[in-house]
């Protein structure tokens, strides 16, 4: 089986773009990232294109712009994790030998729903019942900080810690510090958590070139290895679910240590699903940076920033880099491949060489998530 | 009370979630025969084990409350309004609006189901779970 790497990734900078079509955010990101590897339209063999909301036929919608029809183009939902999905068929189709050159594209335009939360599918009980995404992560603070011992300043926290490394990103769609007063202050969105403690509503694109180790040998330039790629559906428990044990990120996570025999330890920067302040506390247990129980010592400790033992989201993350959802499991790869590549600029995270990357999905009554897919990357300079 | 579900998920409307049951109103839950396990809404497939062996229960009308949250912004319900997560026996946890001011709520307390003349159901505090 040969190996997998992705020697060209880009995206655009994440905000509101209303007027923009899902062609309009993707194509910019989509030749940048062809460009910075030096391959043509021609070499690439097939497409795989993630997204929520961007309808039928996204991919092609992107790609009849830029000359690049006849191949293959694959279209995928699969809520928050459709980007990272996208990427996981591209690295099952190179390492199977079908294919040596793929392009992946995340995107997606929140901003044609207006503000509010993101729509959920009212097939749903728990959705006809007043279920919103802010909900369920609200819940999940309540019983942590019930649970964990913690307070609602341990929570802000997080997201005073995210606007501060999304201050350092020309990417994040927040760029502005923020203290622990003026996010617990902002407005209420569901108790405990309120508007600063959730990602903020936007658009974005992010793209990657994937191809074979034949054509990373044979173009020789900057590139990450893709060590593991997993990907899980959830599983139905309509019982006594503990909030705090994500299963789905617990399973996955430690697959892709197997895959990629590392350790936690061993990783220099984590891109994680922190939609909500919350997440990420439960999220370092999760993907095991702590002990349960040690999430709150652990932020507060610095290990998980700039100095500390691990870069958590040195992107700003989704807080404050921003989470179109489809393009965010794409973005999160491209900031991996940035910092492992040492392209990262003013947040470069020093002598980087492992990361991990990891995003959730989807809210469906039944499951603790829809989808989650965790990636590891070393660089290869 | 029970009765063996006919495989009718085409229609969603077919089974509303309240029941009666010995003379008061429940919410209808599945219990399927092969696995023995509870669930709620009612389908005619056991969404544990897949079997097509689902009898409709009555759901007990009272439960602990798991978590709860008073919702500002949302994209399908006027608000604020209050959700939460209700704990009933046999494994079987509800989302369920909550008829409460939430200085009145707290972790684990018990909750008793309220059904209205029109069919909505929601959860309130109760002193116990008898």
């Amino acid at each position: 089986m040969t190996q997998a790497y992705v020697i060209g990734a880009s995206m655009i900078r994440m905000g509101k773009y209303p007027q923009a079509s899902y062609a309009g955010l993707a194509v910019p990101p989509v030749l940048q990232a062809l460009l910075r590897c030096g391959l043509s339209m021609q070499d690439i063999n097939a497409v795989v294109c993630g997204h929520a909301f961007g309808g039928m036929l996204t991919g092609q919608r992107i790609i009849k712009d830029i000359g690049l029809g006849g191949v293959p183009v694959i279209n995928v939902d699969n809520a928050c994790s459709g980007g990272a999905t996208a990427l996981h068929l591209a690295y099952r189709s190179i390492c199977s030998g079908e294919y040596e050159a793929v392009l992946v594209i995340g995107v997606d335009k929140l901003t044609q729903f207006g503000t509010g939360t993101l729509p959920l599918v009212m097939e749903d009980i728990e959705v006809q019942n007043g279920m919103v995404m802010p909900a369920l992560y609200a819940m999940r603070a309540q019983r942590y900080l019930h649970e964990r011992n913690a307070t609602r300043e341990d929570l802000a926290s997080v997201s005073v810690k995210a606007r501060r490394h999304g201050a350092r990103n020309p990417y994040a769609q927040m760029r502005s510090e923020v203290t622990l007063d003026t996010v617990l202050n902002s407005r209420p969105i569901a108790d405990p958590l309120t508007l600063l403690q959730c990602c903020p509503t936007g658009d974005g694109a992010a793209a990657l070139v994937v191809v074979s180790q034949a054509v990373q040998q044979r173009l020789r330039l900057p590139s990450i290895r893709i060590r593991a790629s997993v990907l899980h559906s959830g599983k139905y428990d309509g019982g006594f679910r503990d909030m705090l044990k994500p299963q789905i990120s617990v399973l996955t996570a430690r697959e892709a240590y197997e895959e990629a025999e590392v350790g936690a330890n061993d990783l220099d920067l984590i891109e994680l699903h922190d939609a909500f302040s919350v997440a990420e506390l439960i999220y370092y247990e999760a993907l095991g940076l702590c002990a349960e129980g040690d999430g709150v010592a652990l932020i507060h400790s610095g290990a998980t920033t700039y100095g500390g033992r691990w870069v958590v989201n040195p992107s700003g993350g989704l807080l404050a880099k921003g989470h179109p959802v489809g393009a965010s499991g794409v973005a999160q790869v491209v900031e991996a491949y940035w910092q492992l590549t040492h392209q990262a600029g003013q947040r470069q995270v020093e002598g980087a060489r492992l990361a991990l990357t990891h995003v959730t999905g989807g809210g469906i009554a039944g499951f603790d998530h829809g989808a989650c897919a965790v990636h590891i990357f070393e660089g290869i300079r | 009370m029970s009765e063996l579900v006919a495989a009718n998920d085409l229609d969603a409307s077919a089974f509303g979630h309240v029941c009666e049951h010995e003379g008061e109103s429940r919410l209808r839950g599945g219990q399927c025969i092969r696995c023995d396990r509870q669930f709620f809404p009612l389908k005619s497939v056991c969404p544990y084990c897949a079997a097509e062996a689902v009898e409709a229960v009555a759901l007990a009308a009272r439960g602990r409350l798991y978590a709860y949250t008073t919702v500002h912004v949302s994209s399908t319900h006027k608000t604020p309004y209050l959700i939460g997560y209700v704990d009933l026996s046999h494994n079987v946890r509800v989302l369920t609006r909550l008829l409460a001011i939430e200085a009145q709520l707290s972790l684990d307390m018990t909750m008793k189901l309220l059904i209205g003349s029109d069919g909505a159901w929601t959860f309130s505090p109760c002193e116990s779970l008898l």
